[in-house]
């Protein structure tokens, strides 16, 4: 999932800098996905939803799902669903335009954007010319000698041509393309129809048990959305994010700017190793972050989160839910992103729980729950212990 | 390439290709969409200001109250093509109504 948002957002100073906009072509083109989005979630999915709730296959494995004593493994079940659903030509009608929102995503959007560059450029230039932040107020470093884990870098994440990095224009293709007239209708992978997912990042933000923050620490914070959210909650906290993605930091540094909030971006692999000090953060947020991390590079990065924490520190995360706390149904609907939206670790991590990776890696106090419909977003969230047992002992 | 006969001659895309084919469909319906909205906001441009250039529709953004109607006839337009194969079995008067975008009446008017 790529969640961006707008760039001329309503928190922008009335008359501060120019707008941009598509043309008619690229905003209708656009537009029309949003709306076919809209009814393959909102009216084609409900139909298919009740058409596997109503075969006895479908039912059977519904109860087994929900069972505390399961017939099937989680595999199975989902397999076994999957094939019901195959079954229903609804399902299948509602899938295809899934996808092929998906795919036109780029295959419309890339020319709308390229076709007004000039443009685009034009208003970039003009809109950090009126930002108001103080250059010094901020950080961005690169690592150009980065080693990018073999896992990530052939991965077209989304259908994405040439991954995160394979378009200069990406940015501005989410902001003022894909983001408003396709994303913000909700109705793809774990986001509901209709979901705000500006609202949903505030209200995982307002999952820190604390009332303030000094450090904040985001992994895998892209575009700087997320921080965005953080700042207006936390308006006291240093704000720190790190990436693999150069163009996606670049772009949130471009962001923070714009909208005058000082954040810290670095480029790391943050399973690896972050480049922090130990023990230097009081909260780490991560948003969509896991389901994009194989397994066991989610167990290292959980390691390495623990160690760049303070004692006492809190993590929040929202990530799609796992398997487990999702229907029979939204569970084939959650794995097909896995084949069929190029989210080659989206199964792998809903198998799992980070519930306990989060354990494993020492966290305590570490609970999980929904705060949206369909079970997202899904919230887990822990504390690192005041003293770790070896401490205590001493 | 062995091309199959059918009762109607050569089936060059086999059965396989149906995907392809809605995926044709669609790139259509968005074209069809494209030069619908082209034509609301030349219509609505023509009634506000007399004249207008091509240009003008080409930058031209909808806010307000004419974004809410375009985008109430897109969703109209989205739910009729995509919602064609449906169309086939759900048949009621309100559902066909719904699909329309049209308020549906009251029970008597439809006889359910
Ligand atoms: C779906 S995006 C979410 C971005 C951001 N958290 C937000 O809320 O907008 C996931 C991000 O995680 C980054 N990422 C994935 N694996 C990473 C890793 N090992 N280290 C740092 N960043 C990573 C990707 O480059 C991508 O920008």
């Amino acid at each position: 999932m790529t969640f961006l948002t707008r760039l001329d957002d309503g928190s922008l100073k009335e008359g501060a800098a120019p707008t941009f906009a598509l043309s008619q072509r690229g905003r209708a083109g656009l537009e029309i996905l949003g709306a076919i989005q809209t009814f393959s979630s909102g009216t084609l999915r409900p139909m298919a939803a009740a058409n596997f709730e109503e075969n006895p296959q479908g039912r059977m494995l519904g109860e087994d799902h929900a069972s505390a004593t399961p017939a099937f493994s989680e595999r199975e079940r989902i397999a076994k669903a999957r094939t019901v659903c195959e079954g229903d030509a609804i399902y299948r009608l509602e899938r295809f335009f899934q996808r092929y929102v998906a795919e036109e995503n780029f295959n419309r959007g890339i020319p709308a954007i390229e076709e007004r560059r000039a443009e685009f450029l034009a208003y970039d230039a003009a809109m950090a010319q009126g930002s108001d932040a103080a250059p010094e107020a901020g950080s961005l470093t690169l690592a150009e000698d980065l080693a990018i884990p073999a896992w990530f870098a052939p991965i077209e994440w989304h259908l994405e041509p040439g991954g995160w990095d394979g378009y200069d224009l990406y940015g501005a293709l989410f902001a003022f393309g894909v983001g408003p007239y396709v994303f913000s209708k909700g109705g793809y992978a774990a986001v509901g129809i209709g979901d705000d997912i500006v609202g949903q990042r505030l209200k995982t933000i307002r999952q820190f048990p604390k009332d303030s923050y000094a450090r904040i620490y985001e992994p895998g914070c892209g575009g700087v959305s997320t921080l965005k959210a953080v700042h207006s909650v936390f308006p006291e906290a240093e704000l720190h994010g790190a990436d693999l993605s150069p163009l996606l930091l670049k772009n949130g540094a471009r962001m923070a700017a714009r909208f005058g909030f000082p954040v810290h971006l670095k480029q790391a692999d943050c399973a690896t190793d972050t480049g922090e000090a130990d023990a230097s953060f009081d909260g780490v947020i991560t948003y969509a972050l896991h389901h994009e991390l194989p397994p066991k590079a989610n167990r290292a990065l959980f390691a390495e989160l623990f160690r760049i924490m303070k004692p006492g520190a809190d993590i929040v995360i929202s990530d799609p839910p796992p398997f487990r706390a999702v229907s029979m149904f939204h569970a084939v609907i959650l794995d097909w992103d896995t084949l069929h939206r190029e989210e080659p670790f989206f199964s792998p991590v809903l198998h799992e729980s980070l519930d306990a990776m989060l354990e494993e890696a020492g966290f305590e106090a570490v609970e999980s729950y929904a705060i949206g419909q369909d079970q997202y977003p899904w919230i887990t969230r822990a504390r690192k212990p005041e003293s770790t047992a070896v401490e205590a002992q001493a | 390439m062995n091309t199959p006969k059918t009762d109607t001659g050569p089936d060059y895309l086999g059965p396989e290709s149906v995907t392809d084919v809605a995926r044709m469909v669609m790139a259509l319906m968005s074209e069809v969409w494209i030069q619908r909205d082209r034509q609301i906001v030349t219509e609505y441009l023509l009634e506000t200001q007399g004249a207008v250039t091509r240009q003008e529709i080409d930058d031209f953004v909808p806010t307000g109250d004419l974004a809410e109607r375009i985008a109430a006839e897109r969703q109209r337009f989205a739910n009729l093509v995509a919602g064609a194969p449906i169309a086939a079995t759900q048949r009621s008067v309100s559902q066909i109504l719904e699909r329309a975008g049209m308020d549906v009446p009251t029970a008597r008017a439809t006889g359910t």
